[in-house]
């Protein structure tokens, strides 16, 4: 025997069944664009079985939808976030060392070797007519056009570190504010899921800002189980920690800050470079993304002084320093093989050699009378108000070649310059060894040998230095863009994985719409069959 | 696996983005010509690019220095046959003059030849090539020879040789020192001028002179005294010796008007260097005295100290002309016969240098051809290690191209249609 309507109860349940089947189809389709989005599904059951009291079985009740589910393999998030921390990083530094190749202008007919090719050819020409003016001055050009290329150069470098910190100010503020609204996330995620229901949107929503964090520094991201909720299900609190420490612990968020230097960590630096820090004020160690990226770049120097071994600005600022330092000695004193510490200072405990430069010339307008050299230095640096100072100057109250030699330490890339006495009067240009001989050239050519000296760098004669820093460049920057290449590539197929596996494909809810709509229909085509079956029942049956 | 259709589109993006990367590659490739634009594309191309271009450079230098030697050498060459001529010139004469059957008057007019061919050889000795003199050694801006006595008027040391490079550590003497030619070998010893020396003082500029005396005299002339005119204010040290030395040349009565006044700067002391020419009142070679005058003590010129100018040599193929000269003019037969020996000396001594001048030009002829070929393998490499090979190129934009339409043309059909398309 049978109860009254239990046909139609069980038709109604398949109609609510199909109608939240074609819900979740509706909703996924509206969402297939919707950026971290995971397809959702109803989990749909048989609804408890009715046992059947004369021992023929059990008889179905209809179909239940016990939940609605996202689609997720949260190993693919884990592994995403720790590969992006490392794109974020390879991808910044390929964009800044591009930025810092592009600055030597190498190779091309503008850049160091021309200007150097030229500096010496005008040399050459004086070698051959070495009292007319004319040639003179164009040596004194070309020598402006050296000193300018070193300046323009390290200005842009300062130019660069600047902007690379205003760069780390910025991204330690974006970390902030996702750090901000991935606490509100966490909020609304655990208070939407006391009850035991899940948050599928909200918790893609902070997946999406955490797939963004994990670019731009190194995190490491975890639900961290911590007891039972009342509804039984577990207490989960969502931590994110950098470092080691917490950035985002459930509810709690500890902040970045920046903080600016007291004192410079390179002496070639900018003023006020920011320190990254926590808010709290304790040390941070910035290890991936693009913030390291940007740190490595600004504060790189090749691990001198236990600094950052990479390198950045300040590592291509000390060698340019370097390279005129020296240049400018060995060219106007005569001074070579002169040892160099780590970190590019000179070495003072080893003794001076000199050989003949620029300062043992004597002037064109030098007479036979004349016992002492012009004492004139070509290269000097600029002084206050930009303008070149002096030889004298210069020397200051040096007098011993170790002093002198120290003077020039205080030339840099950014401040050298043709001295002030050449730039006056081009006669000051020093070429020979004796007083009152316009045609004797025996220091010029002592001039031009050094351009081919192997000894004057440990990478060897000035353009092998030069070559060697830009094909230093050159290959940093390679192994940038191929790290950061491979990363992508790395990241892609990750994103791709998460795709297949959570993106939402519109003939599968197109095929899930047709599917349910059958579904409703049979359910409808049931209700109708059962009304006739009661209609049979109860108005024609026993009717004669 | 599950394709949904954002991994389709996404797909695509992708593929199409990096074959525009490379269709970019190989458009850039084209229209540089280049096979790298930075560093990074290719160090190690790099790396031999910024080298090669250098040594294309220094090849060009070379070759414009071993052309400006060779015209050097040329102008020497040319006056070294023209002074070959004098001297032939001067031997036949000098044969023609040593015959007995002369008479005086006839060795006289030979006499005269002579003459014009030592003032020819003087002129010749004090030749210039745009502008410098090529027998002077260093001393290119002065001449060799004193036209007026034949003697030398500046010191050429032998060993003054001028050097053009030709290679990295090859460079060549181009010049021939006067003294080599003039006195078969030897140095040449010229005039020295009469040089007075101040003591160091301290000068405070701006110094003013105006209205203060100097007394000046060169050697045993007359003593002049200068008065310096009302505004000679000078601001530097140069503009005082400068002031000083237009003061001393218009001094009357004339005859000093050709002393030079330099400013010599010791630490923060200055002294005056003052230096007689060769107009002196006694043939310009002696001492100059200043002393005395209000200026003089502020100047540092109290007792200054003077040093003697002496007169300059005469190189041997002058002498030699004059003996002939002499000779002639007296009718000495048997000494001009004498000379004949002596002049074939001369033309030896000058053909010495002639050969070793042309072995000179000789050896900067192979090297220019030497240069001119490493010019030519030194492009060839620089254009082999960073030019493209534009077929090739060409060949693999074309190919990128078909990949591009290719994947444009699959992505169109693939992320077009879908279930929706065929359900009615």
């Amino acid at each position: 025997m049978r109860e009254g309507f239990f046909g139609l109860n069980v038709a109604v349940r398949g109609l609510y069944t199909a109608q939240r089947g074609l819900d979740v189809v509706n909703y996924n389709l509206n969402n297939v664009n919707t950026p971290g989005y995971s397809r959702q599904q109803a989990i749909q059951v048989a609804s408890k079985p009715m046992p059947l009291y004369d021992g023929t079985g059990m008889l179905g009740t209809g179909s239940d939808v016990t939940g609605v589910q996202r689609v997720r393999d949260e190993y693919l998030d884990f592994k995403y976030w720790s590969e992006n921390v490392s794109y974020g990083e390879w991808d910044t530094k390929r964009t800044q060392l591009a930025d810092m190749e592009a600055t030597f202008n190498e190779p091309s007919d503008s850049g160091f070797s021309t200007i150097m090719n030229d500096f010496y050819s005008s040399f050459q020409e004086l070698a051959k007519d070495p009292s007319s003016e004319a040639v003179r001055a164009l040596v004194r050009e070309k020598g402006v056009t050296l000193a300018k290329y070193f300046n323009s150069t390290a200005t842009h470098f300062e130019k660069l570190q600047g902007d690379l910190n205003y760069n780390v100010k910025t991204k330690v503020e974006e970390i902030n504010s996702l750090g901000t609204q991935i606490q509100q996330l966490n909020r609304q995620i655990y208070s939407a899921e006391l009850d035991g229901n899940t948050a599928n949107d909200l918790r893609d929503q902070r997946t999406v800002l955490v797939d963004k964090l994990s670019k731009l520094i190194n995190i490491q991201a975890n639900e961290v189980v911590t007891g039972k909720l009342p509804s039984g299900k577990d207490d989960k609190h969502f931590v994110i920690t950098i470092s080691g420490k917490a950035f985002i612990d459930h509810f709690q968020l500890s902040k970045l800050d920046i903080q600016q230097r007291s004192t410079k960590v390179n002496n070639e630096d900018i003023d006020n470079l920011y320190d990254v820090k926590w808010a709290d004020g304790n040390t941070l160690d910035v290890k991936g993304g693009e913030l390291r990226g940007y740190l490595d770049i600004r504060d790189g120097n090749d691990g001198v002084n236990n600094g950052i071994l990479y390198k950045g600005v300040p590592y291509y600022i000390r060698r340019m320093n370097e390279f005129v330092q020296t240049f400018a000695m060995s060219f106007n004193e005569g001074f070579y093989n002169v040892k160099r510490l780590a970190g590019g200072s000179i070495d003072s405990s080893v003794p001076v050699s000199k050989g003949e430069g620029h300062v043992d010339g004597y002037a064109l307008n030098s007479t036979s009378a004349d016992t002492a050299p012009a004492d004139i230095r070509f290269f000097t640096m600029l002084g206050t108000n930009s303008q070149p100072v002096d030889s004298a100057t210069f020397k200051g109250k040096a007098v011993t070649l170790s002093e002198i030699r120290d003077q020039y330490s205080k030339i840099t890339a950014k401040n050298f310059a043709v001295g002030a006495d050449i730039m006056s009067d081009v006669k000051l240009i020093s070429v020979s060894d004796k007083g009152g001989e316009v045609g004797n050239i025996n220091i010029l050519n002592k001039l031009i040998e050094n351009r081919h000296d192997p000894h004057m760098f440990v990478e060897g004669a000035p353009e092998d230095f030069m070559k060697s820093l830009v094909t230093t460049l050159g290959i940093d920057s390679q192994q940038a863009i191929r790290l950061s290449n491979n990363q992508q590539s790395i990241v892609k197929q990750i994103e791709n994985r998460k795709l297949s596996d959570s993106g939402v494909s519109i003939d599968e809810e197109m095929a899930n719409l047709v599917k349910f709509q059958h579904a409703y229909n049979a359910s409808a085509k049931m209700i109708t069959t059962m009304s006739e079956v009661y209609d049979t029942l109860i108005n024609k049956m026993g009717v004669v | 696996m599950r394709i949904t259709n954002n991994m389709l589109v996404n797909n695509m993006m992708n593929n199409i983005g990096n074959n525009l990367v490379r269709m970019d590659k190989y458009q850039n490739q084209l229209s540089t010509g280049k096979k790298i634009a930075v560093p990074s594309d290719d160090p190690v191309v790099a790396a031999r690019a910024l080298k090669l271009r250098t040594d294309v450079a220094e090849v060009d230098q070379y070759k414009r220095n071993s052309k400006d030697a060779q015209s050097w050498m040329d102008i020497t060459e040319s006056t070294l046959a023209n002074i070959g001529d004098v001297l032939q010139r001067a031997r036949e004469l000098t044969v023609q003059g040593a015959n007995g059957s002369n008479t005086t008057q006839d060795t006289q007019k030979i006499a005269e030849e002579v003459k014009q061919l030592r003032a020819q050889l003087i002129h010749l000795g004090n030749t210039t090539y745009a502008g410098r003199y090529i027998f002077s050694g260093y001393k290119t801006n002065t001449k060799l020879i004193d036209e007026a006595t034949g003697e030398y008027y500046i010191d050429v040391n032998n060993s003054e040789n001028i050097k053009y490079e030709i290679g990295i550590g090859d460079d060549i003497n181009i010049n021939v020192p006067g003294g080599d030619l003039f006195s078969n070998g030897g140095n040449a010893a010229g005039q020295t001028s009469g040089v007075t020396t101040g003591s160091n003082v301290v000068l405070a500029f701006p110094v003013d002179l105006s209205g203060t005396t100097l007394n000046v005299k060169v050697d045993t002339d007359t003593s002049r005294t200068i008065t310096f005119p009302a505004g000679s204010i000078y601001n530097d040290a140069n503009a005082l010796a400068a002031g000083i030395q237009s003061a001393i040349n218009g001094a009357t009565p004339s005859g000093i008007e050709d002393i030079t006044v330099n400013a010599v700067k010791t630490g923060t002391n200055y002294k005056f260097v003052f230096t007689s020419g060769t107009k002196g009142a006694t043939a310009g070679l002696s001492a100059v005295a200043i002393s005395g005058g209000t200026a003089a003590a502020a100047l540092g010129l109290a007792a200054p100290t003077q040093v003697n100018g002496t007169a300059g040599q005469t190189g041997k193929l002058i002498q030699d002309m004059d003996s002939v000269m002499t000779a002639l003019s007296a009718g000495d037969n048997l000494a001009a016969s004498n000379l004949i020996a002596t002049l074939d000396t001369d033309v030896n001594n000058v053909l010495r240098i002639r050969a070793d001048v042309g072995a000179r030009q000789n050896r900067i002829d192979l090297t220019s051809n030497r240069l001119d070929s490493d010019s030519i393998n030194f492009t060839k490499l620089m254009s082999d290690n960073e030019d493209v090979d534009m077929a090739e190129t060409i060949m693999n934009l074309q190919n990128e191209e078909n990949v591009y339409r290719a994947s444009l043309s699959g992505g169109a059909r693939v992320i077009q249609p879908n279930l929706v398309d065929f359900l009615r």
